[in-house]
């Protein structure tokens, strides 16, 4: 017998066993974003410029005076806990209202994300009282969504530092700076209003992992071969390949690159509504006459622009990352990649397809009996961030406080490659007040998580239950105490 | 003729040619194609016969007496038993030998009441008579020297032409003129359905026929005029059809006109052309114009003269001489498959084809490898030109070629292992093994070996995971595995242009070997990138490896991971008590130690009733260790509260 752990989410439970789980609730708010800012305090180098340190700060209108105060607590906060810890390592404050999120991806650059908490109007003696649940709010979910703004920006514009090369407290350092600070917020005043609402981010938002499609093997070495593209066209730096919103071969991409680029394929494909026609045979998804959009990407370590070109024929979207050093592609170049890649890409698309739909007709017949509280399960490679779930394939998700827990039960994914105790395999259960039961494995650089909800569910119905889903969901991935 | 000395010759004489006397006053030549024997006779026969062939050193040499008559044919039977004159027109006189010399006294003259046209052997006792009323075949029982009717067909023959390989002769009907073939063999003789000429009452010189093995099967090739353009051209009937019906499958434009004779050469069908000197070269398994069936072939190359072939003449001055044979001389005679003889130069020399210069002359490198994948000498140079291709002449453009390349070679790869498995498939014992012969490989074998020694010369080259990735592929187009030797140069491949999430795919999809050795080899790499290592063990987990997974998490320090795992896998039984204290001893880490020590003891207690470890484990220095570290701990304590 394996060591079982239980465990309790001691906060969460707390409210509902005390007397409040008698109060009715009124209302409930959400989680939303109260601020999000970037500030360098290394641009205040004396009183009274304490304006220059905002770089960003949403939403716009809101008085001058206000955000340089929340800047400078900010800044507080984050010197009080450095004389404690090393200077970056504070993360996250947690107000009765708020919670805030700090992040510092380069030197002296911060990102912060203040939230406020969800809350709920109960009647207390016939008074209307606001409870917040800050509790609800999961430090790790948030914090890698804050981490993901900043990737989302330097994907589309580069690494911040290199904005400013002048030498500081010069007339050419305010220019950058107030270009820098004009960039951020042509960036993020769009980004932020169209980006996921916030009470719906999850352990993937966290995790940063993507659902691969599952091909045939011959499927995906034509598909993989197809990046051979690049051979022809040596312009061609790096060629992934998409279908509808899975990705199909990953090439060389750093993950958070390629995480990146995932969410900025799903934008542009919900943004652009020209028709199912124009694909048919394959063509650019953004205009050739414009100048394509370049895209930063992360090679081995040095964060280097590219054009990004997309390509699209039927379900199939190519995304051809062109070196920027190079002038942009030429309408001819366009040309003979559109010649080349039409017919071929719409004949892979439909052969692809053919396959998805054989493989359709075989899952929903096994399928078939599932329903809201049939078993959830999540597979999560730490190497490749490749995840595996049925959390998305019904209506009714999982609820919050088991959402926290996950988040809370899930190894971070950065640390992995520091060798040693990476890739420790365990193995733990933990029952949550509101009858759901959480297994965990992970083994071999891989987490498994199974979902259940079973009231009365013993050790034993759980174990047995988690080892049938994971013998029947796991095929291709290996584990040692299946 | 004029001789054109440079540039590039693909067909040439071979070296192993034979001398025999030319054709003189005296001297009568003679050439049997059955026994590729060549007959020189010396005043019919009285002052020698000096027999040679099919290679310089078998010589036979004899005399007989001439008999009255002109010697018209002479051809010993498959054994060199007997020897077959014709000096009539309608008798035959078989010859008896003992050894190489000839039982003079002993000639049976088997004499006819038709016009004898030929005689061919189709067995050691039996000659086939083919004369103006039919074909009969005889038996020769020499010990009672009696010849005896055996079978006979009758038929009125204008012609004949007859093909050794295929024991098959093509007679030419008085009535009618239609071209019938018909199958001579021991005992038995079987008519087939006529050539289709197209129109009837076509009428077909012998001159302009020939007969040839193309690809296992019998070609009748009938040189006529093109009707519209008024060049020549060359009928191909292939005796394919149902029951060996012939059909006319191919036609090879020559765009030429004059006299032309006709060769084959590993299974390419040379049209030599007399007025030009230039050997024309065709190849009915490519592709070609199609209409109504029939494909029309272009010469793969525009024609080249044969390679000049100097002799040297013996002479006594140690240098020699040489002599520049006159090439498409009219001297000269052709025999099939390949045979040339010039009569008054006194030579005999087979034809060959030479594949490399050829090669220079095909620049499409499918059309190509299609040519080379049916040359005997084919894989040697289509290795060559992969080789090439993928070395000083790799573009990235080419990657399309090389992938049809590729699946080519892997189809005539596959059909192979395809047909060996079911060869070895064992079947059942009662069942007479009806297919008792073995299958012949294919004429050009590439196999994944062959291919990997290629790929190797390209090892570390920007451009090499590309290339290996497009043959995985063909590979698994056919349902081929990769063996050990790709599967790891594809790995170093990856590792080196860290395409860790390729390699993961491709072990997932088992596109590689699944083998200890493989996935060692994928460990010994793992302290390049984490991901190296989770492949390694995932293909480790795949092949119930468990004692090396095991070993590697001990390496790693892993001792409580390893140790549920030799619990599952092994069982507690054998799971080796020594061993895993040491490595827990080796962590310097209490915890693990008292956990794995108190296991043991936990596994004492259900396999030996108490918690002592047995003496064979030899133990004792961690027993020690344990009553030092965990002083008070002398006592089980129930380890879950």
């Amino acid at each position: 017998m394996l060591p079982i752990y239980i465990r309790r989410r001691q906060p969460a439970a707390a409210d509902q066993i005390d007397g409040n789980t008698m109060a009715k609730v009124l209302q409930r708010v959400e989680i939303t974003l109260r601020s999000f800012y970037i500030f360098n305090s290394s641009f205040c180098q004396k009183e009274g410029e304490e304006e220059k340190k905002v770089l960003f700060y949403h939403p716009v209108d809101i008085e001058l005076n206000t955000k340089i105060r929340d800047v400078g607590l900010s800044e507080a906060i984050i010197t009080f806990t450095g004389t404690f810890t090393n200077e970056d390592d504070c993360k996250a404050l947690h107000t009765q209202k708020t919670t805030q999120l700090f992040h510092q991806p380069e030197p002296g650059y911060w990102l912060v994300m203040v939230l406020n908490v969800p809350k709920e109007f109960r009647l207390k003696e016939g008074i209307e009282v606001a409870d917040y649940r800050g509790v609800e709010v999961s430090d790790r979910i948030y914090h890698a969504v804050l981490r993901q703004c900043y990737h989302m920006y330097r994907f589309h514009y580069g690494l911040l530092q290199t904005k400013l090369t002048a030498s500081p407290s010069t007339a050419a350092s305010e220019e950058q700076r107030q270009l820098l600070a004009a960039e951020l917020q042509q960036f993020y005043a769009r980004y932020l209003s169209s980006s996921k609402e916030l009470k719906q981010c999850d352990i993937m938002d966290m995790l940063h992992s993507i659902q691969y499609l599952a091909l045939d093997k011959t499927l995906f070495l034509r598909a993989h071969n197809f990046n051979m593209l690049c051979d022809t066209f040596p312009v061609i730096k790096e060629c992934i390949m998409l279908y509808n919103e899975q990705v199909v071969c990953g090439g060389k991409l750093n993950a958070s690159d390629l995480y990146s680029l995932h969410s900025h394929i799903l934008a542009m494909s919900s943004a652009d509504n020209s028709n199912a026609e124009k694909y048919r045979q394959g063509a650019f998804v953004c205009g050739e006459e414009e100048t394509p959009i370049k895209v930063y990407l992360d090679v081995d370590g040095n964060i280097e622009s590219h054009y990004l070109l997309v390509y699209r024929a039927l379900s199939l979207t190519l995304c051809l990352f062109v070196d920027a050093k190079l002038t942009a592609p030429q309408p001819e170049f366009y040309e003979e990649l559109n010649n080349y890649l039409g017919p071929q890409l719409s004949c892979l698309s439909r052969d692809i397809s053919t396959e998805i739909s054989k493989q359709n007709v075989s899952t929903t017949l096994h399928d078939n009996n599932s329903n809201d509280s049939a078993p959830k399960y999540l597979f999560i490679n730490e190497q490749s961030l490749k995840h595996h779930t049925n959390i998305y394939r019904n209506a009714k998700s999982i609820p919050r406080n088991v959402m926290s827990i996950i988040a809370d039960l899930a190894n971070p994914i950065n640390d992995t490659n520091a060798a040693g105790n990476a890739a420790a395999t365990e193995e733990l259960q933990v029952k949550t007040t509101n009858d759901y039961w959480i297994v965990k494995r992970r083994c071999n650089w891989r987490q498994y998580y199974v979902i259940l909800c079973k009231s009365k569910a013993t050790l034993l119905d759980v174990t047995q239950e988690a080892k049938r889903i994971f013998e029947q969901e796991l095929t291709d991935d290996v584990f040692f105490d299946k | 003729m004029e001789q054109k000395t440079n540039g590039i010759h693909y067909i040439e004489l071979s070296n192993n040619f034979i001398r025999f006397d030319a054709v003189s006053q005296l001297t009568n030549v003679f050439f049997d194609d059955s026994n590729k024997q060549i007959f020189a006779v010396r005043s019919g026969g009285a002052t020698g016969v000096v027999v040679k062939g099919p290679v310089e050193d078998t010589v036979i040499t004899f005399c007989m007496s001439d008999r009255g008559g002109a010697i018209r044919s002479i051809k010993f039977s498959p054994d060199n038993k007997i020897l077959a004159v014709q000096r009539k027109e309608n008798a035959v006189e078989l010859v008896c030998f003992q050894g190489e010399q000839p039982l003079l006294q002993d000639i049976i003259t088997h004499q006819v009441k038709t016009l004898i046209y030929g005689f061919v052997w189709v067995h050691n006792r039996e000659l086939a008579l083919i004369s103006n009323t039919g074909v009969e075949i005889f038996q020769i029982l020499p010990e009672k020297r009696q010849v005896r009717s055996v079978k006979a067909l009758s038929i009125s023959i204008k012609w004949f032409a007859w093909c050794c390989d295929a024991n098959i002769a093509l007679l030419c009907t008085s009535e009618g003129n239609t071209l019938i073939p018909v199958i001579i063999k021991q005992k038995v003789i079987t008519k087939l359905p006529k050539v289709d000429l197209g129109h009837p009452g076509r009428e077909v010189l012998e001159s302009k026929v020939t007969l040839g093995r193309v690809y296992g099967v019998l070609a009748v090739l009938i040189l006529q005029a093109n009707s519209s353009s008024g060049m020549m051209e060359v009928e191909v009937h292939l005796l394919n059809g149902p029951g060996l019906a012939p059909r006319k499958c191919h036609v090879l434009r020559l765009s030429l006109v004059g006299l032309f004779a006709i060769n084959t050469v590993d299974n390419l069908i040379v049209v030599h052309h007399q007025a030009s000197g230039t050997s024309l070269l065709f190849d009915i398994a490519l592709s070609g114009e199609v209409i109504n069936d029939v494909t029309y072939h272009s010469p793969i190359t525009p024609g080249r003269s044969i390679k000049p072939f100097g002799l040297k003449l013996p002479s006594l001055s140690p240098d020699g001489q040489i002599l520049q044979c006159e090439l498409y001389s009219t001297n000269w005679v052709l025999f099939q498959p390949n045979i040339v003889i010039d009569a008054k130069l006194g030579c005999m020399w087979y034809l060959n084809l030479a594949i490399e210069p050829l090669c220079h002359l095909i620049s499409d490198r499918i059309r190509l490898t299609e040519f080379l994948l049916q040359r005997c000498s084919g894989k040697q140079m289509l290795l060559k030109v992969v080789q090439q291709l993928i070395d000083e002449q790799y573009k990235g453009t080419l990657l399309p070629v090389l992938e049809t390349i590729f699946d080519k070679i892997n189809k005539i790869y596959a059909s192979w292992v395809q047909l060996t498995l079911q060869n070895q498939t064992a079947q059942p014992s009662n069942v007479k093994t009806t297919s008792t012969k073995h299958s012949a490989p294919p004429i050009v074998l590439i196999e994944q070996s062959d291919m990997v020694q290629v790929l190797q010369t390209i090892a570390e080259r920007p451009y090499t995971e590309s290339v290996l990735m497009l043959y995985l592929q063909s590979l698994n187009k056919y349902n081929i595995a990769a063996q050990e030797e790709l599967s790891k140069m594809i790995i170093s491949e990856l590792i080196r242009n860290r395409s860790f999430d390729t390699l993961r795919r491709l072990v997932s999809y088992s596109m590689l070997q699944e083998s200890k050795s493989v996935a060692c080899f994928l460990l010994a790499h793992s302290d390049v990138n984490s991901a190296i290592s989770q492949v390694a063990i995932d293909m480790l987990g795949k092949i119930q490896a468990h004692e090396i997974i095991i070993e590697v998490m001990l390496g790693q320090g892993k001792v409580i991971d390893a140790l549920r795992l030799a619990k599952n896998s092994l069982g507690l039984e054998k799971v080796p008590a020594r061993k895993f204290l040491e490595a827990a001893h080796k962590t310097e880490d209490d915890l693990i130690f008292h956990s794995v020590y108190r296991f043991f003891q936990m596994r004492n207690v259900r396999m030996y009733e108490t918690t002592a470890f047995p003496k064979a484990e030899q133990c004792t220095e961690f027993i020690q260790h344990f009553n030092n570290t965990f002083p008070a701990d002398s006592t089980i304590k129930t380890p879950i509260s």
